[in-house]
């Protein structure tokens, strides 16, 4: 077989002014387009390299996928030709190992006879000269320009330019999996159903849910700062946060904002929601770049929170009748003549035992308004001295314990809600009891000085740890349950005791010695108005 | 000095034990389960005092309250209810006082005493 030289080839090397052209267009072009740059690669190796056949082949493990052959003398491209390892290895082995695999006579050339029968033979092709396409330090795919004939001597002209349009591919299918990947994690983040915003060091968005942009955009304003502007963020204080405060804006500072609860409201539609705000700076080594912040919709939550907190009210206000009417025949029968002592007891333990629920049921009602936002005092101009005696006489601890009551010299008069500030200085009292040995003094003293009046409660029990001092008033928690004088309870007396004199304006402290017992003093405003 | 007290109150038990309590104290006592039954005997027996429950079925103790208001000659009510803000309610249908439930039977005696002896002095 007679080797074709370069002159007498028809498809001869293009000459410089076209190459320099050729590759000049193919550099200026846009090579996102994987695609298009595959095209116009064969398109240009068939005219730079001079060759009949121009593809480039996606090198996959187990066989090669012809991703485009531009045909020259049809000048039409196709595609989908596949190529397995089986059937040709030394051939996959050594394109995966050159730099460039030239091929003078494939037919014969120890590396691609293998194809001769399924490949070469069938369309005619003599000569090879394929070049590999790099990828992250593999070869990701191969340009093979084929010489349909006899052998073909490739020069190393043909070589350099089959080179540089290998690498226009190589960058070309990196910049498209760059936009790729860029386009799904785009997607991605357009499609999480929280509201996701990604902002840059300067705290401008660039990037943000689907569900954000469209809750910014609902604020109409012309830029996105005036859209900011007619937003308002709360904590569950009610208080408002300065947009520097705003858990992006920390997140960007460095600081990680975990799941917390926020009012979002927009000035412009109304809207108003519950958001649990979880937000994070984004760093790339030790330098900021902006944060992430995701905004989660809890209205659900919030509902179900409501619902519970409702059922609980209603079931507490329901308690009311059911223990008027056990109070109330237990009060009559105990009027009847004729009675036992141990009919007596039992009258007398069944009105305590009303009496107990009846504590309870008020003080969930309590509870479930002021957690409900619905508490309303029945606030009058009164004497705290009377609101002390009458939770002296009531209390169950003045048959148990040393009851001493010192009222003031100085009149200490109040504005308050006579009914639960009595419940307050009864749980006082009864707490005092509770935490001390039958018998034992409980000393109650009442000052009205510099415009305050303070009432305290003082015992020589068991004293609070000083574990338990930060939790005492905590709602549901029970310091010592099965104390000596423990008569139960769920743990929301001081809890309560402490939201209603705080709603008094004024505060419920207490000092305490483990195993000298507690004093617990409320500090109310003295009522201006003279009586 | 007429001491009829009219009990509207849906819940059988409490209405035997405030019948029997304000019978014990020698008024003369009569019962409706609901507030058309109570308006019924209202008109039929025209009672000194009405001891209103607020919460009933058929018609509750606001309507009841209305329509009591457009009779010649209304008789005072005394509201008993469960709910918070008795007071309140007691006012907007012009009441002359209220019980809050829990009570116990002597605070009950003694408001409705009181009640009772402000009408007559009225009427």
């Amino acid at each position: 077989m007679r080797t074709i030289g370069e002159h007498e080839h028809p498809h001869n090397h293009a000459n410089s002014e076209l190459r320099e052209q050729t590759l000049l267009e193919l550099a200026m072009r846009d090579t996102t387009d994987i695609q298009e740059t595959r095209r116009a690669t064969t398109e240009a190796a068939a005219v730079l390299v001079g060759v009949q056949r121009a593809s480039v082949w996606r090198v996959e493990d187990d066989q090669l996928v012809c991703e485009d052959l531009f045909l020259r003398d049809e000048a039409r491209h196709t595609s989908g030709q596949l190529i397995t390892r089986a059937s040709c290895p030394t051939y996959f082995t050594s394109i995966r190992q050159s730099l460039a695999l030239r091929a003078r006579d494939a037919r014969t050339d120890s590396r691609t006879r293998e194809l001769l029968d399924t490949y070469l033979a069938p369309l005619g092709i003599g000569a090879m000269l394929d070049t590999p396409i790099w990828q992250g330090g593999t070869v990701s795919a191969i340009l093979c320009c084929e010489h349909v004939g006899g052998p073909r001597r490739w020069t190393d002209a043909e070589e350099r330019d089959s080179g540089r349009l290998a690498d226009l591919v190589a960058r070309s299918m990196e910049a498209s999996t760059r936009r790729a990947a860029e386009e799904r994690w785009r997607i991605i983040v357009e499609s999480i159903p929280q509201y996701v915003l990604v902002v840059d060091e300067e705290g401008n968005v660039i990037q943000a849910s689907a569900t954000a942009k469209h809750a910014i955009e609902q604020e109409g304003g012309a830029t996105l700062a005036d859209r900011f502007d007619t937003l308002e963020l709360r904590d569950l204080a009610g208080e408002l946060l300065e947009r520097e405060n705003w858990p992006a804006e920390r997140a960007r500072r460095g600081e990680t904002v975990r799941a917390e609860i926020l009012e979002f409201r927009s000035r412009v539609t109304g809207d108003a929601r519950w958001l649990r705000a979880t937000s994070a700076p984004v760093r790339v080594g030790q330098v900021l770049h902006g944060a992430v912040a995701i905004y989660e919709d809890i209205a659900e939550e919030i509902r179900i929170e409501r619902v519970k907190r409702e059922f609980l009210s209603a079931l507490a206000h329901e308690l009311r009748t059911p223990t008027t009417i056990i109070k109330g025949y237990a009060q009559r029968l105990m009027k009847t003549r004729d009675l036992n002592a141990e009919e007596k007891r039992a009258l007398a333990a069944m009105a305590r035992a009303s009496g107990r629920i009846e504590h309870l049921g008020e003080a969930l009602i309590d509870l479930t308004a002021i957690t409900l936002g619905r508490i309303i005092l029945a606030m009058e101009h009164v004497d705290l001295a009377d609101i002390v005696l009458r939770a002296v006489e009531a209390a169950p601890a003045s048959r148990t314990h040393a009851v001493h009551f010192q009222p003031s010299r100085e009149p200490a008069r109040v504005f308050a809600d006579p009914l639960r500030m009595q419940r307050v200085i009864g749980e006082l009292i009864s707490n005092a009891a509770r935490y001390s040995n039958a018998g034992s003094p409980i000393d109650i003293t009442l000052d009205a000085d510099g415009g305050y009046v303070k009432v305290s409660v003082r015992d020589r029990g068991i004293g609070i740890g000083a574990i338990d001092r930060p939790h005492v008033f905590e709602a549901f928690f029970r310091g010592n349950a099965g104390a000596p004088n423990d008569s139960g309870g769920i743990g929301i007396g001081l809890f309560l005791a402490r939201e209603i004199v705080e709603r008094h304006g004024g505060t419920l402290s207490f000092v305490s010695e483990q195993g000298s017992g507690s004093t617990f003093t409320v500090t109310l405003p003295l009522d201006e108005q003279k009586p | 000095m007429t001491r009829l007290v009219l009990i509207a109150e849906d819940d059988p038990d409490l209405r035997e034990l405030v019948a029997l309590t304000l019978r014990d104290a020698g008024m003369d006592v009569v019962e409706a389960g609901d507030g058309r039954e109570a308006l019924a005997l209202v008109v039929e027996r025209k009672p000194s005092l009405v001891l209103l429950d607020m919460m009933m079925p058929v018609m509750d103790g606001v309507e009841f309250a209305r329509a009591v208001q457009k009779l010649d000659q209304p008789p005072p009510i005394l509201v008993m209810t469960a709910a918070d803000r008795a007071a309140q309610s007691a006012q907007m249908i012009g009441a002359v006082g209220w019980l809050s439930k829990p009570f116990d039977i002597d605070a009950l005696v003694k408001t409705v005493s009181r009640c009772l002896e402000r009408a007559n002095q009225r009427a």
